[in-house]
């Protein structure tokens, strides 16, 4: 067989934990303001923002995402190889129509927030379509 | 593409669990060929046809239309 480029299984339950972590922490940054001093980083004077949680909230949604999409499932095997890419193929078509839609019709400001969701939207598209594949075929077998 | 796995794991008293277990692949991938939902790889025919002691044609066949 030919190398797949998958993590191993165990690190899929990590990815769900850093996703998690990193999903909180967003919503709390961009909803409530919230920046512990726990993550003030003296950087160079031209920098104002000196506080790293939407840095920590950002990578950790992004590798958790990634681990999640990319570690095995339990038993791995062709059809669920064939399963993950079909979600990633497909991912990448909603989310290109999504941003076109968006493009048209967000202007200004407003397409501040399109970039941002941008970032993630690719892979959490990605991975709900996977899961809800993999959970579909469990309920037809 | 027609195939005959039920038939074959049928013959030879085999669960569909039994079966993925001993060729390596998961309960649903069975299930997902048998049902017509995924076309096994040339590879995982050869296994499957191995494992009833017969030739991949008698479990698998193609179709007018494939």
């Amino acid at each position: 067989m030919k190398a797949n480029y998958l993590f191993p299984h165990r690190f899929k339950k990590f990815g769900w934990i850093l996703f998690l972590i990193g999903l909180a922490l967003g919503i709390a940054h961009m909803g409530l303001n919230f920046t512990p001093d726990f993550f003030n980083y003296d950087f160079t004077a031209e920098y104002s923002d000196d506080n790293l949680t939407d840095e920590i909230a950002a990578a950790g949604i992004i590798l958790g995402l990634m681990l999640v999409g990319f570690s095995k499932v339990k038993i791995e095997d062709e059809f669920s190889l064939m399963l993950r890419h079909d979600s990633l193929m497909w991912s990448i078509y909603i989310y290109y129509a999504l941003l076109i839609i968006s493009i048209v019709f967000i202007h200004g400001l407003g397409f501040l927030d399109v970039m941002v969701y941008s970032l993630f939207a690719p892979l959490l598209i990605f991975v709900i379509r996977f899961h809800f594949y993999l959970w579909r075929n469990e309920k037809l077998s | 593409m027609k195939n005959y796995l039920k038939v074959e794991r049928a013959k030879n008293d085999l669960t569909q669990e039994d079966l993925a277990l001993r060729i390596g692949v998961s309960r649903q991938t069975i299930n997902a060929i048998e049902k017509g939902r995924f076309v096994p790889s040339t590879v995982l025919a050869l296994k499957i046809a191995r494992e009833f002691n017969v030739s991949v044609h008698e479990v698998f066949e193609l179709e007018n239309e494939d």
